[in-house]
């Protein structure tokens, strides 16, 4: 029992320090969106500014459309977060624990679909909103998350087919089809991949820069990040500034996190190491 | 002449013959209704942009001129190109490094927060923030320690009598350095993969080892390990991916924001992305660049279905 | 053997798959760019006249990158110039500078860009050779008197042809820590300097962490605290210094390297002696910063080669500076980097939309509001001279107090041997230049592999 106890302080202190090291990004930037530009390029660099300069924030909350650009972006992620939680699930789900012709030359499409570098096809997608008049609307931004991104595909795969097939098979003896199985039974199964998953999406979305710069082009109609990067001019920017409105950006982020993460630490208690 | 899945057959016991697609099984039919999404994105977003992209990298193509058939040379030129060999090289190497690393070390990291004790939803959320952080805050904190004049590592070494290093400015140490720092700014992003995946290990399961008398490490090498191992196949598989394509990172860290010195020292971290992007959007040679992306892919394919077939061995489904 | 079929299979499927979606859609087909031809920028305007103004109403689109505080000086110039022509709608389209060119590319390649659009100084000669933009010369000969304005030269092509009209200038001045000379008891720089003079300056204002600066005995190289000059890439670092010697890069065609000559191994010589005393920063050196950009304003070093831009970033730093030209050479040639970001119009535009596209850009030049507003930003000199030698310009702020050494760097400034490949033989450059910079080559090997590379990016354009 004793050297159990021990065991678990050593697994915290180590937890403890790896958390720390992880943290350090957030304290330097924070640090650093207090500071003034002088403290900003000091050499050699300065942790802690001498006075917290606050007036950073309310600074470069005055200049451009942050209200505005935030809406965008919410719109975006959370259109998005929606699409990929129901068209992910679905075909992760027929992928697991369907039959149907050609589904494994179908999945190895789906893979080769990831390994594809988005550079290459930037041009042609862009063609493809422009026939469908989709451009300088946050449409393409959300709209092909509706229609199954391969990770999640993949990601929802893996993770029914992990569940244990009595219960596909309980379904099947009370008359449920494929999809109310999937509804009913597969779903509920798998909050904490589905939470995963949401965050995910979310993320990417929320930070996404090169996308809504190529198929955006009026300035209401920005997303954040873009509209921060867009303080910046070609010259100059007053990088201090830009790294406040950065966190400020982050908070979404980190509320979608904890919402999702209740999900994570469900059911058990045990997990091998103790 | 086509099978069906041979996985999901084997549960089922009895193969669908592929031919009875003009009036699908109903199971058939569910499974093409539900994927239907995916093939409608196939149809639209992928399908053309392929040939699109094959058309480009047979063609002489600057973007701002329709491109121009000239059959293989820009493959040609490709197997010519120094900096194609060297940017595979050092792609490869990342990802030798990066992959086990980060997905080991993140299992361990799921495993150790995967418990319901006070606190632990702080550090679980200590770990998503690099994720979370852009990669300009991760230069500044990587700058403050390894920075080679002021860095803390230095400092370090000098204190206890080394030889202070170069760090990123040094060719051998760039990509292991790299790996270091991407493995710090990713594990998060795979812990939560794990995480979600943890849960879907039956209680049972250890219950039974613990009546079996197994130990932390047998409960974790003989039940954790395998029940997980769907959800470590996909953290390989996409790290692999991931790994070829990562762009922004080395962009940020070796260039500081100026593009002529992204890839320095020599080189020595020139990924192919970076060389991909330079070739296609810097130098207008977008055909070039859509060869690039096509080897790119064939090495990618052959990799994953190299690891499509290993995972036999040592992925367990249900 | 059953295993096998799937990803065999699935290859199959998608190229298949691939192949029914060519033969079927012309969808893909269009996913190469409109069909418009594309002559070389040599054979496609160099007669053309000019539309004749019209009233006829167009609508443009404008394309500028972003940056703060000028969006909304923008936003208001674009507001005055429709009420003077009310005919013209004006539609904008702004992205932050790092992203705006990519953007811009993919815009043309789909035939969407912009009808006009700000082009960084460096890019003019990449559109125009690619046949992207307008030859503007007989609309420049037309309505703008050259005399009137710096820098149109500055998008003057090898055989005379115009294509863009300056939007604010950039020109490389000396700027100087003032503080830091008080500190060191040196003289400040003056307009008669030459290099040499610059560097043994630049020596006694470089101190290593123990306080010693380079004059002094016992001064160690390699820990260099503060800088007596601070150096980097092309506008900012080796370009001035070898033309001033009488070396350079390309020839008038811009087609020829002449890299391998005595003048530019004399500047190498310098440049290498100066970093390898700690002097100058070296590429090494430099990535020791958060930024190349930062050494100067932090105090990092006493002195920079910078444009006019850079007392942007000095002045938020609240820095106690001044400039002066660039020193001489030995000859007593001096020679300023320069450059000027410029509108261009797109090839692809009609002549309505053309029209009205070159009145927005004679508007930028021509009028004095217009000049004396977007001078106040303090980004860029402004191209009209009257705007540039009036107190707008030349008081706008307190610091520096020397600008009229911008001006007079006018007199003698060369851009950057830009054409159409200019990024990418840069590129190639600086690989070589950083070679001897840290001493891993020898100059004259350096030089004489510069000189090769850099003819094989030429070659490559423009050989093809």
């Amino acid at each position: 029992m004793k050297h159990r106890r021990f065991a678990r302080f050593v697994g915290y202190l180590l937890i403890t320090i790896s958390a720390l090291a992880m943290v350090v990004p957030f304290v330097s930037a924070l640090m650093n969106s207090l500071k003034t530009y002088k403290e900003f390029t000091a050499v050699p660099p300065k942790w802690v500014p001498d006075v917290f300069r606050w007036a950073n924030y309310s600074e470069v909350l005055q200049q451009g459309n942050f209200g505005q650009f935030t809406w965008n972006s919410l719109i975006v992620s959370l259109l998005s977060v929606v699409g990929a939680l129901v068209s992910c699930s679905m075909v992760g789900y027929a992928f697991a624990r369907l039959n149907f012709p050609m589904k494994k030359p179908l999945f190895v499409m789906v893979l080769g679909t990831m390994m594809i570098p988005p550079m290459v096809i930037l041009i042609p997608h862009f063609i493809i909103f422009q026939k469908l008049h989709m451009l300088d609307t946050l449409t393409p931004l959300w709209i092909i998350e509706w229609l199954a991104q391969p990770f999640g595909i993949f990601l929802m795969r893996q993770a029914y087919l992990t569940i244990p097939k009595e219960y596909e098979e309980s379904a099947k003896l009370e008359g449920c089809n494929p999809f109310q199985t999937y509804r009913r039974i597969f779903i509920p199964m798998s909050l904490p991949t589905l939470a995963t998953l949401a965050i995910f999406t979310f993320m990417a979305k929320w930070n996404e820069i090169l996308l809504p710069v190529i198929y955006l082009t009026s300035n209401e109609k920005y997303t954040l990040p873009v509209g921060i990067l867009s303080l910046a001019g070609q010259w100059f920017g007053n990088e201090q500034q830009m790294v406040a409105a950065a966190l400020l950006s982050l908070i979404p982020i980190l509320i979608v996190f904890l919402f999702a993460e209740k999900y994570f630490v469900q059911n058990h208690t045990a997990s091998g190491i103790k | 002449m086509v099978q069906p899945a041979a996985g999901s057959s084997r549960r089922r016991g009895d193969p669908v013959p592929a031919l009875q697609r003009v009036k699908p099984n109903r199971e058939g039919g569910w499974g093409l209704l539900m994927v239907s999404p995916y093939l409608l994105h196939f149809i639209v977003f992928v399908a053309g942009p392929l040939v699109a992209s094959l058309y480009f990298s047979l063609s002489d193509y600057d973007m701002l001129n329709p491109p121009r058939w000239q059959g293989f040379g820009n493959y040609e030129r490709l197997v010519g190109d120094p900096l194609f060999w060297k940017s595979l090289g050092n792609t490869l190497y990342f990802a030798v490094l990066f992959v086990p690393l980060q997905t080991f070390l993140a299992l361990l990291l799921a495993l150790a927060l995967n418990q319901r004790l006070k606190g632990l939803k702080l550090f679980r959320m200590a770990h998503f923030i690099p994720v979370i952080s852009s990669w300009t805050v991760i230069l500044y904190v990587a700058d403050a320690i390894f920075n080679p004049r002021f860095g803390m590592a230095n400092e370090w070494l000098t204190r206890v009598g080394l030889q202070p290093q170069n760090w990123l400015q040094d060719e051998r140490l760039a990509i292991p350095l790299l790996v270091f720092i991407a493995v710090w700014k990713g594990i998060g992003y795979i812990m939560v993969i794990y995480l979600a995946g943890l849960q879907n290990v039956p209680n049972d399961l250890y219950e039974a080892a613990e009546i079996d008398g197994a130990g932390a490490f047998r409960k974790f090498r003989f039940v954790t390990v395998p029940m997980i191992s769907p959800t470590t196949f996909l953290v390989v598989v996409m790290s692999t991916i991931t790994t070829f394509q990562a762009f922004e990172q080395i962009f940020v860290m070796t260039g500081r924001g100026d593009f002529a010195s992204a890839g320095s020292p020599n080189n020595s971290t020139l990924v192919l992305m970076l060389h991909l992007y330079r070739e296609g959007f810097t130098f207008m040679r977008m055909g070039y660049a859509s060869a690039l992306a096509w080897v790119l892919f064939i090495v990618l394919f052959l990799l994953t279905m190299a690891q499509m077939k290993v995972q036999k061995k040592w992925v367990h489904y249900e | 053997m059953k295993r096998n079929a799937g990803p065999k299979t699935g290859l199959l499927l998608w190229m298949s798959l691939m192949l029914a979606a060519a033969g079927c859609s012309n969808g893909n087909n269009d996913a190469t760019p409109d069909s418009q031809p594309s002559q070389s920028a040599g054979a496609a305007s160099a007669t053309s006249a000019p539309p004749s103004p019209s009233a006829e109403p167009a609508e443009i689109l404008l394309g500028f990158y972003s940056g703060g505080a000028s969006d909304d000086k923008m936003k208001e110039l674009i507001d005055r110039f429709t009420e003077q022509h009310p005919h013209i709608t004006v539609k904008t389209q702004s992205a932050p500078y790092g992203q705006f060119f990519q953007k811009l590319d993919t815009q043309i390649a789909a035939g969407e860009a912009p009808d006009v659009w700000l082009s960084d100084g460096v890019y003019v000669m990449k559109y125009a050779e690619r046949g992207a933009i307008k030859d503007l010369t007989a609309w420049i000969d037309r309505d703008l008197n050259k005399d009137d304005y710096y820098g149109l030269d500055f998008n003057k092509d090898s055989q005379g042809k115009y294509w863009g009209v300056p939007q604010g200038i950039q020109v490389g001045v000396l700027f100087y820590n003032k503080d830091l000379f008080d500190k060191a008891e040196v003289a400040y720089p003056t307009d008669d300097w030459t290099w040499e003079d610059l560097k043994a300056t630049a020596a006694k204002l470089t101190v290593d962490a123990g306080g010693k600066t380079a004059v002094e005995a016992g001064f160690d190289a390699g820990k260099v605290n503060q800088f007596g000059l601070t150096f980097f890439s092309i506008t900012e670092g080796w370009f001035s210094v070898m033309k001033s010697y009488g070396g350079g890069v390309l020839d008038s065609s811009g087609q020829k390297s002449v890299i391998s000559s005595p003048e530019n191994k004399q500047a190498f010589e310098w440049m290498v002696d100066g970093m390898k005393r700690g002097i100058l920063t070296d590429p090494v050196d430099l990535k020791s910063f958060q930024s190349a950009m930062s050494v100067f304003p932090s105090g990092s070093a006493a002195m920079r080669i910078g444009i006019y831009a850079r007392v942007l970033a000095a002045n938020e730093a609240g820095m106690n500076y001044d400039v002066a030209l660039l020193p001489k050479g030995p000859s007593g040639q001096r020679a300023a980097p320069v450059i000027a970001n410029s509108w261009v119009i797109n090839q692809k535009s009609s002549d309505a939309k053309a029209q009205a596209a070159w009145e927005w850009i004679k508007y930028w030049a021509t009028q004095d509001e217009v000049q004396k507003e977007w001078t106040a930003l303090g980004e860029a000199v402004p191209v009209k001279k009257s705007v540039a030698n009036s107190e707008v310009f030349l008081k706008a702020n307190d610091k520096p107090a020397n600008r009229q050494a911008f001006l007079d760097s006018l007199e003698f400034a060369q851009t950057l041997d830009v054409n159409a490949v200019w990024e990418e033989w840069v590129g190639k450059f600086n690989e070589s230049a950083q070679r001897a910079f840290l001493e891993d080559a020898s100059i004259d090997d350096a030089l004489s592999e510069a000189d090769k590379n850099v003819q094989q990016v030429l070659d490559g354009f423009y050989k093809k």
